[in-house]
């Protein structure tokens, strides 16, 4: 059973998406920059010309974070790092992919879907 | 000594456990297409803000105040289970006092909608009572983690004082997103629970099947892969873009359809 | 008389302008816009009007790069228009210049206060309101220094005036500073086009006349729906209102007193060719949500009649207002090919056709 010192104090959630899916969820209130000298951000903005290195650090820090709940990623971008999110086996944050405003959700693409066939062997 | 019955027995729970399985996947479709249309109104309401911005600005990324401070977040409840429940959470309150363990009841409670009214008409009652910094007085129950108390906090006013309407129903629109987000993750967890549960189960009931020496082929006991209903779910692809699956399940009549 | 020496200083110019009008898209245009079905599509079919700009754009792109690229190509040709203006009509293009950098000086104060770093935020400034004291901006840590730089060295000081405190800069002064600067702003704006010699008695001063009042009345009714629900009092807004174009002033009266969307039909209804304006736009704030199909919000009818009026001025000769026209026509269409293309990148087809055209 998971230890509540594990998960008690993650009470953010975090943001990796294109510039409308950040606007919109910091329009919610989930956004949130540590004071201080090495200010941190749980959100990244990412367009077609942000390169992958940066996505993935961004990824590989938010889900170090003790203080982050849930990692919300555009379905779209966790493709460009995909790899990385089928290896991500902790308890917390956990991960889960949003559509955008030009891709909508696609059960194709939704793993989740395919753990039912996966269970009855179709 | 392995007993029938007790194989019975153990046989229906395997397919209650199959049922409600089945049935979190009907709740991940729907929190889906709850999250999809919240997402998509709020992604067409601040196109609409663009387009009607009385100052040429773009209200993006240049606008983000970095003094920011999360106003909402979650809250997680791990049960003996493992199983994870996350919950709206409202971060401007004060801490509880006495039960640092417990998740706040008040903020945990059912999230509903409808009492929802926009942070703009939230806002402009403070802004009325003359009070700029408010108090940290939390509403009650379920509006708790989806109103806004200080006004001055708003992320709305990044983007200026004088901004269209549009970009408050967007604000709206992103804040109603957030509840099924929390039901997805918490039926995620449940699922992941429910397969594990099914899997060692199923384990168990092969071997007991083997100790009681069954012939596979005896049909008056049943595969577990031959549940009854189960033949007759399909899942095709989600034709409609809507984000619903057409999911079809013949005895229950809360299939995921339309939208 | 003027049409007579118009064209030794001005000709070209003119000539060069009609050249752009003639280019703007058409409804037929538009129609086809909102045809495509990708934005790879829209790309191609904006090949005659920005197919330079474009050229370089990989795919995918996200929708506001239209928008950027558009904006270089206006950019660039109002460049080349004022390389080519002398005299008044040098001073008339400085002075269109002069909102981009309102703009921008509120980009950059509201940037200090977000505490953002100014040296990025000065890479999204307009490029059309660039002048020489803006980067000295940037160095400003807080808003006292950046507060008394722009006063001293920037040709926005005369808009400044005294009603203006460094004070406590947030969110509602800088909106405050803002829409005052606009308000001097046009105010000096007419008062150019009526009274300078070379424009006093001149079509141009009748037809900017005309073009400025309206621009000045929609703003004060921008200004009043979009303040309701804020803090915004009622004091301070009444502040905003440019003394001038038709509402002023017992239209703007009226307007300082209102509390919904009613009470701002009355006060427009006092000038009597905008009480038609009611039977085509419904009332209230446009695009307040989905649904509502393709009727025209106040706001819209109000930008519909702007546009129509600029377009109208090309129907007469030997006039600065062509320029003025052509900038605002330019501009709404970045504006309308930006919300095609998010309806189409959003697969939101309802409400593609809400866009303003007037060839």
């Amino acid at each position: 059973m998971a230890a509540p010192s594990s998960y008690k104090d993650r009470n953010f959630l975090a943001v990796i998406g294109d510039e409308d899916t950040v606007t919109g969820l910091l329009l919610a209130g989930i956004g949130h920059v540590t004071t201080g000298a090495n200010a941190t951000r749980n959100f990244l903005v990412v367009d077609p010309k942000t390169e992958i290195e940066k996505v993935e650090k961004a990824f590989d820090e938010m889900t170090a974070r003790k203080d982050i709940g849930i990692l919300l990623i555009n379905q779209h971008v966790a493709e460009r790092i995909r790899y990385k999110i089928d290896m991500y086996t902790a308890a917390f944050p956990a991960v889960l992919e949003i559509p955008s405003k030009d891709h909508p959700y696609d059960p194709e693409k939704d793993s989740v879907l395919k753990r039912v066939k996966k269970l009855f062997g179709e | 000594m392995a007993t029938q019955h007790e194989l019975d027995e153990l046989q229906d729970e395997l397919n209650l456990l199959i049922i409600s399985y089945l049935d979190l996947f009907d709740e991940y479709q729907a929190s889906r297409a709850e999250l999809s249309r919240a997402l998509s109104d709020g992604f067409f309401n601040l196109a609409q803000a663009n387009f009607n911005a009385p100052n040429r600005v773009r209200y993006g990324e240049d606008m983000y105040d970095n003094r920011m401070k999360a106003l909402r977040g979650v809250g997680i409840v791990v049960d003996e289970n493992d199983v994870t429940a996350y919950t709206l959470k409202d971060l401007t309150s004060p801490p509880e006092v006495g039960t640092p363990e417990k998740a706040d009841p008040e903020a945990t409670s059912n999230l509903d909608g409808s009492d929802l009214g926009s942070d703009k008409e939230k806002i402009s009652k403070s802004a009325d009572q003359g009070d700029s910094d408010t108090p940290n007085t939390k509403p009650e129950g379920s509006e708790a983690a989806l109103t806004l108390v200080n006004p001055k906090a708003d992320p709305l006013r990044w983007f200026g004082i004088l901004r269209p309407m549009a970009l408050g129903t967007a604000q709206t629109n992103f804040v109603h997103s957030l509840p099924p987000i929390m039901k997805l993750v918490s039926t995620l967890s449940d699922i992941e629970y429910h397969e594990k549960s099914i899997r060692s189960l199923r384990q168990t009931v092969r071997e007991l099947r083997k100790e009681l020496g069954v012939n596979l082929i005896d049909e008056s006991v049943e595969e577990p892969e031959t549940i009854p209903g189960l033949d007759k779910l399909s899942i095709s692809t989600d034709k409609a873009g809507d984000g619903i699956i057409d999911y079809d399940r013949s005895e229950d009549s809360r299939a995921a359809k339309g939208g | 008389m003027e049409g007579l020496f118009f064209n030794i200083h001005s000709g070209y110019v003119e000539g060069i302008v009609r050249g752009y009008r003639n280019s703007l898209l058409t409804s037929s245009n538009y129609s086809n816009l909102t045809q495509c079905e990708t934005l790879e599509d829209l790309k191609l079919q904006l090949t005659p009007s920005y197919g330079e700009q474009l050229a370089n754009v990989a795919s995918p792109f996200p929708t506001s790069t239209i928008a950027a690229k558009a904006t270089e190509k206006l950019v660039q040709d109002f460049r080349y228009l004022r390389a080519q203006a002398t005299g008044a009509l040098a001073k008339f293009m400085d002075f269109l210049t002069y909102s981009y950098m309102i703009d921008n000086v509120a980009l950059l104060i509201t940037g200090t206060l977000h505490e953002r770093d100014t040296k990025d935020l000065l890479e999204r400034c307009h490029p059309l309101g660039f002048f020489e004291g803006l980067p000295a901006l940037c160095v400003a840590s807080n808003i006292e220094e950046l507060y008394s730089i722009v006063l001293v060295e920037t040709p926005l000081a005369p808009f400044f005036k005294d009603n203006l405190r460094s004070a406590d800069l947030d969110e509602l002064n800088i909106e405050i500073v803002r829409n005052t600067l606009y308000k001097s702003y046009l105010e000096a704006f007419h008062e150019f086009c009526t009274t300078d010699p070379e424009l006093s008695g001149t079509a141009s001063a009748e037809l900017m006349s005309d073009i400025l009042g309206f621009e000045a009345d929609r703003r004060a009714i921008n200004i009043t729906l979009n303040s309701f629900g804020t803090e915004l009092s009622k004091s301070d807004r009444k502040k905003l209102y440019p003394e001038m174009g038709k509402l002023h002033p017992e239209g703007t009266l009226m307007l300082s007193r209102a509390d919904d969307p009613e009470a701002v039909r009355l006060a427009i209804e006092i000038v009597g060719e905008y009480r038609s304006f009611f039977d085509q736009g419904g009332i209230g704030q446009g695009g307040g949500g989905i649904g509502g199909g393709t009727q025209k919000s106040l706001e819209d009818v109000f930008y519909q009649k702007e546009m129509e009026l600029a377009k109208g001025t090309f129907t007469h000769h030997f006039t600065f207002a062509v320029v003025y026209a052509w900038l605002k026509l330019q501009e709404q269409e970045i504006r309308n090919i930006t919300w095609i293309a998010e309806c189409i990148a959003q697969n939101q087809k309802d409400r593609i056709g809400n866009y303003i055209s007037v060839f």
